[in-house]
């Protein structure tokens, strides 16, 4: 696909949220009731005795929990997509036009990732800082992020697209949606971060992609990452590459298994 | 007497229509299931490196977390699809259940019941089961019925709130809000031991959208706690009357926003 054409598909995709933007403020207030809720959880964790020889401070940690607000608002994807597309068997319509699927969606998913980030993850991370004292990263931490957070997107996608193209096979995907939701919120460390996991859980974790999406882009916001921010890109990046192939293979056997069910 | 038969036998169809995606059907059930052993987990991680989070050990508040997902899974059941009323409303869907000779809420109620919210109550159940057993906790006949009445009162509290924002939702047709997501964030209140939040949210929870009734409270009587934060210990035993009023007030909400709503038309 020509990139121009590609930039189109971003664009549309960031005007359609226009039509959302009264949700703008009950999103933003919505976020911001569950950093609160972590905020607070984690605030009476570390009132605990002993606690203060963490070598992560709270601090640290709430600047954690406002970054994953916002790397959560910039990780996007409608997994319904495909399915709601089989069923009503527009799926033929699409696999007709003249573009590649997976891109047009990349493309949607990254228009609507950015409008997300900028309407709902960044303005929490605000909220945080001026109502929660939650600490700003460094300016230089905050760059690092965001590369990271933009191949964190890409991992996301294809981890997606995987899910999603099983609707080709069972017809039906809710299940594996929430599934999916349900292993990427405990595996990526979003939540707790793997820092604070038993030894043995943490070697696990760090073994497998999820950490990618979550951990890895983490520790460079809160710059516990020091100067290897540049070894965890490429790590990333070493990710990726099985992973779009994977799932270019998973896209063509799926386009061989296309059952339309009728309009 | 006729409209209850009739209830009866729409939930039987749609009861039926759900189990038409029998593979789906096991598979939405195992998802929240690990869904919410997700959570459970997270605050294993936490308790297990950190120590008690607000004086409450991991069993405990994952006996908290047991009760409250058993409720909420009773709740779902039958009003989650409430937190959808704005969608519901935007494309006319809901007008279908204007039409009917039957009450709006409970037709849509049954007619839309969530059966994989059935994973939750049973998982729930689990949980609680297990973490009672961890802490010793005796059963006794009164404790048993304590219990039921605590999930009829928290499973009303959690059904009002599903029902308020649906209410508002007849008011933000225009501008679309999803009020009813709202609902999430509020719950996750219940997750832990409310001690660990500030004063101001603890009211909330108590005086205002009372979440702190739906598990918190009585949980201090089957645990024998008694951290009640400043409030009277009577406050375990008063779940089902605050259910009752909360879930009366905000039905009415609900009957004021259906009298304001005209269809979009679509």
């Amino acid at each position: 696909m020509r990139p121009t054409v590609w930039l189109q598909f971003v664009k549309i995709a960031l005007l359609a949220r226009l039509a959302y933007r009264a949700d703008i403020v009950l999103s933003v207030f919505r976020s911001s009731l569950f950093l609160l809720v972590s905020l607070s959880v984690w605030r009476a964790l570390y009132q605990n005795p002993g606690a203060d020889q963490e070598h992560v401070t709270y601090s640290s940690m709430a600047t954690y929990v406002a970054g994953a607000t916002l790397l959560e608002s910039f990780l996007t994807s409608d997994p319904s997509y495909f399915l709601r597309k089989i069923r009503t068997g527009d799926i033929a319509g699409d696999l007709l036009k003249p573009y590649s699927l997976p891109f047009a969606l990349l493309a949607q998913n990254v228009g609507t990732g950015l409008w997300r980030a900028a309407t709902g993850g960044l303005p929490v991370v605000l909220v945080g800082f001026f109502l929660m004292s939650v600490p700003l990263p460094r300016p230089a931490d905050a760059v690092w992020f965001l590369a990271s957070a933009a191949l964190a997107g890409m991992l996301y996608f294809c981890f997606v697209l995987m899910i999603s193209l099983t609707a080709f096979w069972t017809l039906e995907m809710q299940g594996f949606h929430d599934l999916q939701w349900a292993v990427l919120a405990f595996a990526s460390g979003s939540v707790v971060p793997l820092w604070f996991m038993p030894d043995v859980l943490a070697k696990v974790l760090r073994a497998l992609p999820f950490q990618q999406m979550g951990f890895v882009p983490l520790t460079l916001w809160t710059g516990q990452a020091g100067d290897s921010g540049p070894l965890l890109l490429l790590g990333q990046v070493l990710w990726l590459i099985p992973m779009v192939g994977l799932a270019a293979l998973v896209w063509r056997a799926a386009q061989r298994r296309v059952v339309i069910q009728g309009g | 007497m006729r409209n209850l038969r009739a209830y009866w036998r729409i939930w039987l169809m749609a009861q039926k229509g759900r189990m038409e995606y029998r593979l789906n059907f096991f598979l939405d059930i195992f998802a929240l299931f690990v869904g919410y052993v997700g959570l459970v987990a997270n605050i294993w991680l936490m308790t297990n490196r950190f120590g008690p989070l607000a004086g409450w050990t991991f069993t405990e508040i994952a006996f908290l977390f047991g009760t409250f997902t058993m409720s909420y899974g009773l709740s779902a059941y039958n009003f989650w699809q409430f937190t959808q009323l704005a969608t519901w409303l935007r494309t006319g869907d809901y007008d279908r259940y204007l039409l009917r000779p039957l009450n709006p809420v409970a037709y849509y109620a049954v007619e839309r019941c969530q059966t994989p919210a059935l994973g939750q109550v049973f998982g729930g159940l689990a949980i609680m089961l297990y973490c009672a057993k961890l802490l010793h906790l005796t059963w006794t006949p009164e404790k048993i019925l304590f219990v039921a009445i605590m999930l009829v009162a928290g499973s009303l509290i959690q059904a009002a709130v599903m029902l308020l924002s649906a209410a508002i939702s007849f008011w933000t047709l225009e501008s679309g809000g999803a009020w009813g997501l709202l609902y999430y964030p509020m719950r996750e209140f219940c997750f832990y031991p409310l001690g660990a939040f500030a004063r101001p949210i603890v009211w909330i929870a108590t005086a205002v959208i009372p979440f702190a009734f739906v598990n918190y409270f009585p949980a201090q009587y089957l645990l024998g706690k008694w951290d009640m934060l400043g409030f009277p210990p009577w406050i375990a035993f008063a779940s089902l009357p605050v259910a009752v009023v909360f879930f009366s007030i905000c039905l009415w909400c609900f009957g004021r926003g259906l009298r304001n709503y005209h269809s979009t038309g679509t």
